[in-house]
Parts: structure tokens; sequence; C-alpha cells
């Protein structure tokens, strides 16, 4: 269009008259050469092309073009060597260059071994280059140098040198070679495992087999088990199994395979015999992941009570009635009773199951894991701390050889070492002398520590005290230390009764009530509880959870619940009112009855009841 | 010793659960429970108990009070406050009523356990103040009739 009105300006014109046919004149205008109205301008102007800058000048009054060249680390324009930012007058004259500076791309590279030694994980960092460019322009008054930036990726690695520098760092295995060249050729920083060791083929481990024994019912666990053992019987046979091919790690070390599974302990009841376990008494079998033994069993096939004495075996105790008042039962094995306990005490190492009801009477299941509980942190500290007494009396002994009045003061050493720099041995000795949880009572090994201690290490005896004294001393608890881990490592022993009436049960697992539910009772597990029918009043707490059918009654007896463990959980059917729930610090106490209430720990958010 | 012990609970389920926790432990003899302020004082005039767990609420009857009672009339009396709510408010009060210690209910062996360390640790500090206070009354006594005999 500006173009069109230029012409027009530029055309020259004639203006001539001619009549018409009417006889009026009319003015033509013709034209018939331009007409210079505005004097010739030529502005000069400028191109980019080829990363290089051309200028042309202007003609006549036109205006010379300006170049903005901007402030960049990558780009510098020098006009007749002088580097220009900002808006510059150009003209043809002028000696424009223009320095481009690329960045070049970097790759590193490197090799680790995984925490295993069997694989060697490959990592390459690349941090791509760039490539700049400037942007054409094309005759044009004004331009700001513009920068196309191109993405440079690094040269690929040579998978050979890769393949070097694994042997050169004394890497050995198999090289995953399709991984490796995606490495070599990443584009981009990754990761990858380029070289494996050889695992170790697992074989079989050995195990006990047992053998076919014939069954019976037991009404007592609603399942068949193996009837009564007779001295001689083969119970199992040793399944030697297969050894395992070692394999090697990245650095070329032989590996084996790690063994996972243990064989079970051997009770007193078995022997092995030509790969065979024989049993060495009559008895039940104990068939477990742990343990493997023929227990004695004690069935007696009546009415038990207190006209029976104390009843203490070591092994299975069976009642084929009812353990009527005043008896006393504690078995190393399981004790049994088909019937009801009515006013007795009944201890099972390694459980109590009770048919029917047990009624002001006392149960205690994993008897021996209760009571070493209070005592085994004091006898691992006092053994620790012995150790180190022992140590520095020797120490001692060794700088006195030298002085002449040795003998007058060496039995003297240990009590001022005592009373100087090991009271807290003083201390654990005191206790375990004192013996407040009364451990000395049914403990013979624990008694003889007790003995000793008051004879040797108390008053004044404690002025003649040799080395002998303390090794003795130190063997004693030494070995009961191990003893009472023996105790504590135990599997936790259950109890199983249809019905509890104002009694006291305390299990290291699991307490199960089957029948009508818990009336006026202390109820107290290691592992959980459940109780199906109604519990009214009384305690239950329990580590993990409880599960009972109706808790309290409508006329709002008092019942309490609690569940140690802040992790642990409390379901109920039905809860009436006036009861207690608690788990970890979390407390309920309801004013109406709930149904179907499920109370999580503080770990969960999702507790819930249904009023009715 | 054995720590003889009196337990008062309203609920006749709860003092029997209270009673079997109590009872596990060895040295601890139950000689008598109640359940009331009334059957509580009497028990305790015949002067053989060391130990007296109350229940917070006895019926209608206010087990703080109680304990203010024993605590004022029978100072060697251990008293234990026992409470299905566990409450700041209700620690404090106890306290403030003359109770040694507070136990939230349910109760476990281990509680009465450590009720019982609690328990033997204040008799031996009982023990030993008084025996201070007997010792200094003594000397006291002793100087007094030195200065009679001496104006004599």
């Amino acid at each position: 269009m500006i173009h069109k009105v230029m012409d027009w300006f530029h055309k020259s014109v004639r203006v001539s008259s001619s009549a018409t046919r009417t006889g009026a004149s009319t003015k033509i205008v013709e034209i018939v050469e331009p007409v210079a109205l505005l004097p010739h301008v030529e502005h000069g102007t400028i191109s980019v092309s080829n990363n290089q800058v051309y200028v042309t000048n202007p003609e006549g009054e036109g205006s010379y073009p300006t170049l903005t060249v901007p402030n960049l680390s990558c780009l510098d324009v020098f006009v007749d060597g002088v580097k220009r930012v900002g808006r510059v007058i150009v003209h043809e004259d002028q000696d424009i260059q223009v320095a481009i500076h690329d960045v070049a791309p970097t790759r590193k590279f490197s090799l680790k071994a995984s925490a295993d030694a069997m694989e060697v994980i490959a990592r390459t960092e690349v941090i791509p280059g760039e490539s700049y460019r400037l942007v054409d322009a094309t005759s044009v008054r004004h331009t700001v140098l513009a920068l196309e930036t191109r993405m440079i990726a690094p040269a690929p690695l040579e998978v050979r040198d890769v393949e070097v520098q694994l042997h050169s760092d004394g890497y050995h295995g198999d090289v995953d070679d399709v991984r490796l060249k995606l490495l070599c050729n990443a584009r981009k920083t990754q990761e990858a495992v380029i070289l494996r060791g050889v695992p170790a083929t697992p074989g079989k481990t050995p195990r006990y087999m047992p053998v076919k024994l014939p069954k019976v019912y037991d009404p007592v666990h609603r399942r068949m088990r193996i009837s009564s053992i007779s001295m001689g019987s083969t119970v199992a046979v040793l399944d030697r199994g297969l050894p395992s091919v070692p394999g090697r790690d990245v650095f070329g070390n032989e590996v084996s395979e790690t063994v996972r599974t243990r064989m079970p302990k051997l009770g007193q009841g078995v022997v092995e015999v030509n790969e065979r376990l024989v049993a060495v008494r009559n008895g039940r079998l104990l068939f477990t992941d742990t343990l493997i033994d023929v227990i004695p069993e004690l069935v007696v096939y009546r009415d038990l009570s207190s006209k029976d004495g104390k009843v203490e075996f070591d092994g299975n105790v069976v009642v084929w009635g009812s353990v009527l008042d005043g008896s006393f039962i504690k078995a190393t094995g399981t004790v049994e009773v088909h019937g009801r306990v009515l006013c007795s005490t009944i201890m099972g190492e390694r459980g109590v199951y009770v048919t029917d009801s047990m009624i002001g009477s006392r149960a205690i299941s994993g008897h021996s894991k209760i009571l070493y509980t209070p005592v085994q942190s004091i006898v691992k500290e006092c053994l620790a701390a012995l150790q180190r007494f022992h140590r520095e009396y020797v120490e001692f002994v060794a700088h006195s050889k030298s002085r002449f009045d040795r003998r007058t003061y060496l039995p003297l050493m240990a009590d001022v070492l005592l009373k100087k720099r090991h009271t807290n041995l003083e201390n654990l000795l005191d206790r375990l002398a004192t013996d407040p949880d009364g451990v000395s009572d049914v403990d013979d090994r624990y008694r003889q520590i007790a003995v000793e201690i008051r004879a040797k290490w108390s008053g004044i005896q404690r002025t003649n005290i040799f080395d002998k004294d303390i090794v003795f001393l130190l063997q004693l608890v030494e070995e009961y230390n191990g003893y009472v881990e023996t105790m504590m490592t135990a599997e936790p022993a259950p109890i199983s009764v249809a019905s509890v009436t104002s009694s006291s049960l305390r299990a290291t697992g699991r307490i199960v009530v089957t029948g009508i539910g818990v009336y006026a009772s202390s109820l107290q597990a290691n592992d959980s509880i459940v109780a199906r029918g109604t519990v009214r009043g009384g305690f239950l707490v329990a580590e993990k959870s409880i599960r009972i059918g109706e808790l309290g009654t409508p006329a709002g007896i008092e019942s309490s619940v609690k569940v140690c463990n802040p992790a642990g959980k409390i379901g109920i059917k039905t809860r009436h009112p006036n009861t207690l729930l608690q788990v970890g610090n979390q407390r309920s106490r309801n004013q109406v009855t709930e149904y179907r209430t499920l109370l999580k720990g503080d770990t969960y958010a999702n507790s819930y009841a249904y009023r009715g | 010793m054995r720590i003889r012990t009196l337990i008062v609970d309203d609920a006749t389920e709860t003092l029997e659960a209270l009673m079997l926790v109590y009872s596990t432990q060895r040295d601890v003899e139950i000689v008598g429970t109640a359940q009331c302020r009334a059957d509580a004082l009497q028990r305790l005039r015949s002067g053989d108990v060391n130990l007296v767990s109350i229940d917070v609420q006895l019926g209608r009857e206010d087990g703080f009070q109680l304990c203010s009672e024993i605590s004022q009339s029978y100072p060697n009396v251990f008293i234990t406050m026992c409470s299905m709510d566990d409450n700041e408010s209700y620690r404090n009060l106890a306290t403030r009523s003359g109770a040694h210690h507070f136990l939230a209910k349910p109760m476990s062996q281990d509680d009465a356990a450590k009720l019982t360390s609690y328990f033997r640790a204040w008799e031996n500090a009982r023990l030993t103040e008084q025996r201070v206070l007997d010792e200094q009354t003594e000397w006291i006594e002793s100087l007094l009739s030195e200065m009679n005999n001496a104006n004599s």
C-alpha cells in the first residue's frame, strides 16, 4: 500500500482539456512522467548471516543502521577491535567481528562394587554441551543479536576401554554387554549393573524327617496327634541334604551360601544312632523346628486332690478328671486337665490346657520365663561387671609383685577395689544375695550363687578374697547367665480353658477362653487374649491384642482391658457401659453400649465403634 | 516382712480381681477387704495393716476423702489409689489427699511388683527417719536427766 502511494507521488501528470458532445470542456489528467514530491532516501541496512554481520551505508539523507549487542558470556562483538555491548551505530567501513564461545560436553565414568560384592555398578555422568548460532536477519535497519542454542551430546565411550578399566580395577565376572553398550552411548546421566559375580548354588540343608507313627485323637487340641512313644522307637531319620556350590564375587573371592536354617536341638529323650533319632525313654514325641524330644508323660486317670500332694513332674502331666481343691501341679512340659480345676495351682512350662472351667485357681504357663525375666538383666550386668573387676584385679596384682609388703595387702585388694572403683558391682552382688524376687526358692543354681556371695563377698569375709575366689564366682555367674538365656528363649507357652471364674491366669504365649467367658478374674498374656464369650469384671492385660465377644454387663460392671503395645488393638463385638479399654497410652471409657468396637493404638487412625 | 494389705473397692468383681493380682506377689498378704468407708476404717483399727489400696469412687462415697482420713489417722500406712480414669487431676488430688502411689486400672502383675518395690523404699525411708528421730529423742532425754541430776 505504501509502495502504491509512493508510486503515485512519483508519477508525472499532464493536464489537458477536451470538448464533449455537449460542448462542455473537461479537464483530463494524464500521467506522463513521475512527479518528484519527496527527495530520494535510502537508509543503511544490516544483515546477519552465517554468524557474520554485514552493513550497508545509507544514501542521501538515509539513516545509519543500529546493532544491539546483548550482554552474554558466550557472545563477544568487536567493532574495530573494541568490544561493544548495547545499541551501537554501525557502518560499512567498520570491522565487525563476532566471537561465539560454545560449551563443550563432558562425560565422567566411574565404577563401584555393590555392598555384597556381587555386582559392579557403572555410572556415567553426562553434562551436554551447547552450540550457539546467531539468528539470521536480512537487510534491516535495527537488529538485536539473538542466539540459537543447540545441545551437543558427548562422544560415546568405547566398550573396549570400559572392559580394560574393569580388568585394571580387579573386577571379575560376567559382563552384561547390552547394558554396557547402552551406558556407553547414554546421552544423559545413567547407572547400570554391568558386571555380576557368580552366586552360590544353594544346596539342600540337612534336616530330620519324622517317621510315620500311629496317631490318636486329642480332644484338647481337637486334632490327631502321635500316640505315646516307647523306648527304642525311631522317631526321625536324618536327611543329609545336598552340599551347596560356592560362587565367586566380583573380586574373584569365593562366596559360600549363607545357611538359613539351623538343625533343631535334641532333647534328653532322644539320641542319634546311625543317622536316626531314637527315643531313650517312654513318653510323648515333641517335634518342632527348634526342639526334638520325647517328653515323659504322667497320666492320671482320676480326679486329683490335695491328698495326692504336690505333683512336680519333668515332662507332661495329663489328668483324665478334675483337679480339686488344694492341688498343685508343676510340669516342665504341658499340663492337660480333662475336667475342671477348682482352687488349685497349675504350672506348665510348655502350656496349660483345661477342657472345662477354672474356678478360684491359678494357672501359669512358661513360668521359667516369667521367673527369670526380672533376674536376666541383673545377671548379665553382674557378669560384665565381674569380668571388668577381674581384669583390673589381675592388673593390680601384677603391679604389686615388686612390693615387699605384698602378702599383707593382697587379700585386701579385692575389697578396696570393690569399694573404690566397682560400687556398681558391689550393689549388683548385694541385689543377687538378697534375692527379692524369690528365685532361690525354686532355682538351685541361683541359690548356690546367693550362698557364695553371702559367704565370701559380704562383710568381713571380703577382706580375704583371692584370684581363685573371683574366678569361681565368675564361672558360676557365667554358667547361670547361659542357663537363663536358654530359658528366656523358650517358645511362648499358651493357656487354653473353657471358662474362668475368680482365677488368675498368666501366660508367656496366648490365652484362649473357648467357652462361656471370664468372670472377676485377672488374665495376663505376653501375646494375645481371645475370649469368645463374655468378660465380666476383672482385668485383662495382653501385649499384642485382645478379642472379646462381650465385655461388661448392661448394669455397668467395671471391666478393664489393656494392650500394652502401642501398635496393638482391641476388638469387641458388644461393649457394655462402664468398661475401660487401653491400647498403649490411649484410653477409652464408655457410658453407652457399643457394637463392633475396634480400638487401635496411636499409630493407627481408624478406631471405630457403632453405638446402639 | 510381709506387706499386710487391705483392699477397698465398692465393686465385688474388681475387688476379687485386685485380690488375685496382689496375691501373685509373694511378700504381699491380703488381710482384708472393704467395700465402704466404714468397713475400711473398722479394719484399720486392728492396727496390723501396712498397705491400703483405695478405689477413687466408692459408690456414693469419696475415695479421696477416705484417703485423707487414713493418712491423718494412720501415717504409717502406705496408701495407693486405684482408678479407672488416669488423668493428671486425679493424680494431683490423690497426692494432696495423702496418697503415696497412684495406680490406673487395669492392673497387671508387673504393676503389683512395682508397687511392692515402692512400698519397700518408702518403708525403709520411714524407718530410717523414725530411727533418727528416736535417737534424737533419746539424746535429748538423757541430756535433760543429766541437767536434772546436776540441779538436784
